[in-house]
């Protein structure tokens, strides 16, 4: 661990503080480092697929052998961050809900030595709901979904 | 003035909770502070002080201030609850990074500088904040952004909620490597005042990492679902919450309380500042001190 002192920082406000502007770019596009909770490896700067370049980064060609036969390398070890190729949709949960999926979540990272991350595992659950879209209407009638008052 | 951010990159870990009940505590003690809150989802810390129904409206917002284009004071974005003064999140934060851009881009046009990291800071400077406010606190979204980046460059100095697990040592390790980054681009100097675990069930596991963490940890918060998932529910703090909402006091949440009164007095002495009236700590009926 290095980078961060302990302690408090400096004072943003005093009076030689330099907040002119020049400081920038922002590390945005060279992305300092794996912003996610999740587990990519942050080495994993995998070519992409187009540019083909099998022999770099070994590491990463052996921790998905499967690259190297179908050319398509995973989505977790493709990205830089968690966010990548994703818009952002806000949820709205009931509670038993969330703890349902914060179980959910342990469970799998018991499958996967640790890390899974929440927003993976969250796509992931909407994907296999839409391949059970009849346990899908299920739920929705048990929500009141289909009453009908006669 | 004590200034800091509540991060961590793992959600869901308390980030938010932490930032509001210090923010109550350092007010229960006669300071006054502000709470700047940047995240663009709902289920925020304006939500949680419930300051939150006019995030969709088309109202004066930070992110205007930020990009140069104000329609109003910015005291007059400012909500007061519980002796907390917030700048409730608008809608407007989720395209902040575009909106920046954007001001970036036409300043350069114009051949003017426009540092996309250093507008909250700026705005918060121009509005006199550190002369007024005895602390302020961010919470930012955990994710990295220019959320993150301004609030961790107008505050410098971090408290870091974490789960004592190895995905919160992850979370702190990712944070090593982000803050570095930060600090050699903006050229600051970010410090962290403390660490604060959360949801310490005292497993052997847990107390392995706990003796891992390299930054101060003042406080270690027991498991306290029921009482911040309340918190939720009513719209308050914790402080708050025990003291309306529970028709019997549990001592384990009072512990808590207390906890979060002495974290405040250790980081107020970090930056050597001196509460007015600081409570016995869990001393729940202790009224918000308003200066």
């Amino acid at each position: 661990m290095t980078g961060m002192k302990q302690g408090a920082g400096e004072d943003p406000f005093a009076e030689d503080a330099d907040v002119s502007d020049d400081a920038e770019a922002g590390p945005t596009t060279d992305r300092a480092s794996e912003s996610s909770s999740d587990a990519t490896p942050t080495d994993a700067e995998v070519d992409s697929p187009e540019s083909g370049q099998e022999t770099a980064q070994t590491d990463d060609a052996t921790r998905s052998s499967s690259a190297e036969t179908t050319m398509q390398v995973p989505y977790t070890l493709r990205r830089d961050s968690v966010q990548d190729g994703r818009d952002r949709y806000p949820l709205f949960l009931q509670s038993e809900t969330k703890r349902a999926e914060r179980d959910a979540l342990h469970d799998l990272e018991d499958q996967f030595d640790g890390n899974v991350s929440l927003t993976d595992l969250r796509e992931a659950l909407v994907l296999a709901g839409l391949d059970h879209l009849d346990e899908v209407e299920a739920q929705l009638r048990t929500w009141g979904y289909g009453l009908t008052f006669d | 003035m004590l200034a800091y951010s509540t991060y961590s990159e793992a959600g869901g870990v308390g980030k938010t909770t932490t930032a509001a009940n210090l923010a109550v505590a350092h007010a229960r003690a006669g300071l006054k502070p502000l709470v700047v809150p940047l995240d663009p989802q709902d289920g925020d810390l304006s939500r949680l002080f419930g300051v939150d129904e006019r995030r969709t409206d088309s109202v004066d917002t930070l992110v205007r201030h930020m990009i140069r284009r104000p329609n109003g004071d910015f005291d007059d974005l400012v909500r007061t609850v519980e002796g907390v003064d917030i700048v409730p999140e608008h809608n407007m934060l989720s395209d902040l990074a575009d909106f920046l851009q954007r001001e970036r881009d036409q300043a350069e046009a114009m051949g003017e500088a426009f540092g996309m990291h250093a507008q909250l800071l700026r705005v918060l400077r121009d509005a006199g904040v550190p002369d007024r406010y005895d602390v302020l606190i961010c919470d930012p979204p955990a994710t990295e952004g220019p959320h993150l980046y301004n609030a961790i460059n107008a505050t410098r100095s971090l408290v870091i909620p974490l789960e004592p697990s190895a995905k919160g040592r992850a979370a702190v390790e990712g944070l090593e490597a982000l803050v570095a980054g930060l600090e050699a681009q903006l050229d600051v100097d970010v410090g962290v005042l403390a660490a604060v675990p959360i949801g310490f069930k005292n497993t052997r596991d847990q107390r392995t990492i706990l003796d891992e963490i390299d930054y101060p940890v003042p406080e270690v918060i027991g498991e306290r679902a029921s009482l911040m998932e309340g918190c939720w529910m009513q719209q308050c703090s914790a402080f708050e919450y025990v003291r309306s909402h529970r028709s019997k006091r549990r001592d384990y949440e009072v512990d808590t309380l207390a906890q979060f009164d002495r974290l405040a007095r250790y980081l107020e002495q970090q930056v050597g500042i001196e509460a007015p009236h600081p409570p016995e700590p869990g001393d729940v009926d202790q009224e918000v001190m308003t200066a």
